[in-house]
């Protein structure tokens, strides 16, 4: 155990993974985000201006 | 059972402000007509059963533009349990215009007078008890913005949504009375309405509205009965309902507004004297732009970036004394002490550090900038540059109308874009689609901000130029395209009230920062951050000897395959390096993708941790010339994909979404080969075939600009269109 600390592999393993369920986490969002847009297609993240969708408040 | 309460008003009378009072959400807010395009819900505050809806401004129920469209539709159709009317207080004459018509609806409607706080120190005086007494509906006197008079208007509101009832005290003369029963009568053998809005229908049917006709479809021939009154009071239908209308909105006024001077100029008016003169505008115009991106990328603005660049993103900073390090630095040690592979961390601290670094380290002056804008937003300045830029643009063929899009399209394109559905006539709102993003979007300006620090040394006058360089775009492919004959015709007639000069409430300057500045801080984390680790991969793997591995130098990787392959195209340009044909292209993905690429392409984390001047290694490999013209492909250029996406939806075209991309692009590759080529005679360089090119570029252009009009005799306005707009507003 104390060989794969020292070597790297397993915090290599750790940071790869949390690494990799961030990217699928915001992969997903973004997905979603244009899937159940709530009719919005403005595209936009809600950049403060006022594209007219209520939905990017909520 | 829920109510719905509609705000309804004229454009800039405060129904957002009121809207996000109300309902305690954080609509964007701006001081000039034309902000809310398409309505809006929230729930009331403490009140879940109570669902306000925000419609856009309109001046009439008549269905001229596409906001009048949405307010009317709804109003028709979705029948709301109560009509809020916000009236302006400094401007009640024209705003109960609207009223007359709302009242005629059916709907309960309540007045309130908002801006009561400027009325009371112009000196004013308005009667709401006679006003009320005068309209048949409860009036309040209210302030949106310093939130006076919102619990009784909410209370009078829900009161007459529960109440359901509506008095119509306005009568037209004795002929429209007489012809309106008729038509009225009319409606009726055909089966009626079943709705208390056969009045508006009548008066909308008397005034030969189409829409309407279509909308209540119903067979009525009413033209017998119109003529015959247009007869006996030598007018036509719509303009002796308008008129009528005025006469009686005067005979309203009267006894409820007290006017204390008739002749004194307001502060406003004093302030417009020198800002709208008709010599002076400009200069000032180009003043403020100036101080604006000055203070925004080169002063201010650079001490912050400074700070975030080479302290948080960089090897550290200190505060009272305290040292505190760096991101890559902290990231670094950690990674180093776990014994990481090399290839997380190069993935980390060259791949998102440095990329997603890059791109926040502008942040600070991107804030900088927003404050201003929302400032100049709030203020009523902006409302008066559209005014301004209507005189230019109408020399060319276009109106000021289209300036309103370009002037939100300098927070973030799409929104940009979407506010060209505003644009009634076709010809110019496709080439207001088109000219938008000409105009640098907050996440161009990382992009210019580098260029000037990198290769400027801070010059004062090249943040500044970027956004002139976007306005004369604009005005040249104005000037350019109208003389075409899919653009050909006279500009829309542009008719547009210019608020009052208020000063901006802190909170909701600082509010509209925020939300723009945390757009981008979201889109760093999590668009930027999936871009960079796509740069990463592709800039680190490729093929070495036959296989597939990670590479020592990044010349051998997929990325510099594929760079070397398009940067050809670039080298007349003066930036034919694949690191920088690459940053432009993944400047499609977003715009701030430009300033990531080089952060990860000239090792942004490497330098910053030497401590060495951050971003040196980018300047070695420009020369000024060639980032100026890079900088000039990447304003003009096409936009980004979320700027495309709205460009393909508003055209609804696809072959004229392509000759939008298309047309940006080879504008942009134009004027980026001019400026080199013909800056690079100036600078010493030698005259190649291009150099010829590039003065062909500009012969091109200037022919196209000085081409006699051939259109410019006909007018091609809808007349009877024009004076209804006139009458109306």
């Amino acid at each position: 155990m104390e060989a794969l600390f020292t070597s790297g592999i397993l915090s290599t393993a750790i940071i790869g993974i949390i690494l990799l369920i961030i990217v699928v986490l915001i992969v997903r969002s973004i997905v979603k985000k244009k899937k159940n847009g709530g009719g919005c297609s403005c595209g936009c993240d809600g950049c403060g201006m006022d594209c007219g969708h209520t939905e990017h408040r909520k | 059972m829920g109510i719905t309460i509609a705000l309804a008003g004229n454009p800039n009378s405060g129904k957002t402000t009121l809207f996000n009072v109300l309902t305690g959400s954080n609509q964007y807010v701006g001081n000039w007509p034309g902000v809310t395009v398409e309505k809006k819900e929230g729930k009331l505050k403490g009140e879940k059963e109570v669902t306000i809806t925000d419609l856009p401004g309109i001046y009439s129920l008549s269905p001229y533009t596409l906001e009048e469209v949405v307010a009317r539709n709804y109003l028709l159709n979705e029948k709301p349990d109560a009509i809020l009317n916000i009236v302006d207080g400094t401007n009640l004459e024209r705003n109960l215009y609207l009223t007359t018509q709302l009242i005629e609806l059916g709907i309960p409607v309540v007045v309130a007078v908002n801006m009561m706080d400027v009325v009371e120190k112009s000196g004013d005086k308005i009667n709401t008890g006679v006003l009320s007494k005068k309209l048949g509906c409860p009036v309040v006197e209210i302030s949106a913005m310093k939130q006076k008079g919102i619990e009784e208007i909410t209370k009078k509101a829900i009161e007459a949504a529960k109440g359901k009832t509506s008095v119509r005290v306005h009568e037209f003369s004795a002929v429209v009375e007489s012809a309106l029963t008729e038509i009225e009568g009319m409606i009726e053998d055909k089966g009626g309405r079943n709705d208390k809005d056969q009045r508006f229908v009548a008066v909308k049917l008397f005034e030969r509205d189409d829409k309407i006709k279509e909308q209540i479809a119903m067979r009525i021939d009413v033209e017998s009965i119109i003529s015959k009154c247009e007869e006996v009071l030598d007018d036509d239908g719509e303009s002796i309902i308008t008129n009528e209308r005025y006469n009686y909105i005067s005979s309203i006024i009267e006894g409820s507004l007290v006017k204390a001077s008739k002749v004194k100029l307001t502060t406003s008016d004093k302030i417009d004297k020198i800002v709208t003169n008709r010599w002076l505008a400009l200069p000032i115009f180009a003043v403020v732009m100036w101080i604006v991106y000055y203070v925004s990328v080169t002063t201010v603005g650079t001490w912050a970036t400074d700070w975030a660049n080479d302290g948080v993103f960089g090897d550290g900073w200190s505060l009272f004394g305290l040292e505190i390090p760096g991101i890559p630095v902290i990231l670094g040690g950690f990674l180093e002490s776990v014994h990481a592979a090399g290839w997380l961390q190069s993935l980390i601290l060259d791949g998102i550090v440095a990329g997603v670094g890059a791109v926040l380290g502008f942040v600070p002056q991107m804030l900088v900038l927003f404050i201003f804008l929302a400032f100049l937003e709030s203020c009523g300045y902006m409302a008066r540059i559209a005014f301004i830029m209507d005189r230019i643009f109408r020399k060319f063929g276009l109106s000021g109308k289209s300036f309103i899009p370009i002037l939100i399209g300098t927070g973030c394109g799409v929104p940009g874009i979407m506010a060209s559905r505003t644009i009634e006539n076709d010809r110019d709102r496709k080439m207001t689609i088109m000219t938008t993003t000409f105009i640098p979007c907050g996440a161009k300006l990382p992009i210019i901000a580098l260029i000037a620090g990198a290769l400027f040394g801070g010059a004062s006058w090249v943040a500044p130029s970027a956004y002139f360089v976007g306005i004369a775009a604009i005005i040249i492919s104005g000037i350019m395209l109208k003389k075409t004959k899919m653009f050909a015709g006279d500009p829309a007639p542009f008719v547009m009230e210019l608020p009052s000069y208020r000063m901006p409430r802190i909170s909701d300057v600082l509010r509209s920062m925020w939300e723009r500045g945390w757009s981008f801080i979201k889109k760093a984390g999590s668009i930027i951050l999936l871009s960079t680790i796509f740069i990463w991969f592709t800039s680190n793997f490729g093929f070495v000897n036959g296989k597939f591995g990670m590479v020592e130098d990044l010349e051998n990787g997929l990325l510099a395959s594929i760079g070397k392959g398009i940067s050809w195209l670039f080298v007349p340009l003066g930036w034919g390096e694949w690191k920088a044909a690459v940053a432009a292209i993944t400047g499609l993905v977003a715009k701030e993708n430009v300033v990531g690429t080089f952060g990860i392409l000239y090792g942004y984390a490497e330098v910053a941790e030497e401590g060495n001047e951050i971003w040196s290694t980018l300047a070695a490999s420009f020369t000024a010339l060639s980032a100026y013209s890079f900088l000039v492909f990447n304003l003009l250029c096409a936009p980004c994909f979320a700027a495309m996406g709205a460009i393909k939806r508003e055209m609804n075209n696809t072959k004229w979404f392509w000759f939008a991309i298309g047309y940006q692009t080879i504008l942009a590759y134009g004027v980026a080969l001019a400026v080199y080529q013909i800056g690079n005679i100036f600078t010493g360089g030698a005259f190649t075939i291009w150099t010829i090119v590039g003065f062909l570029v500009v012969a091109l252009i200037l022919y196209f600009l000085f081409r006699p009009y051939k259109e410019s005799k006909t007018l091609n306005i809808n007349v009877s269109s024009v004076k209804a707009h006139k009458f109306a507003k």
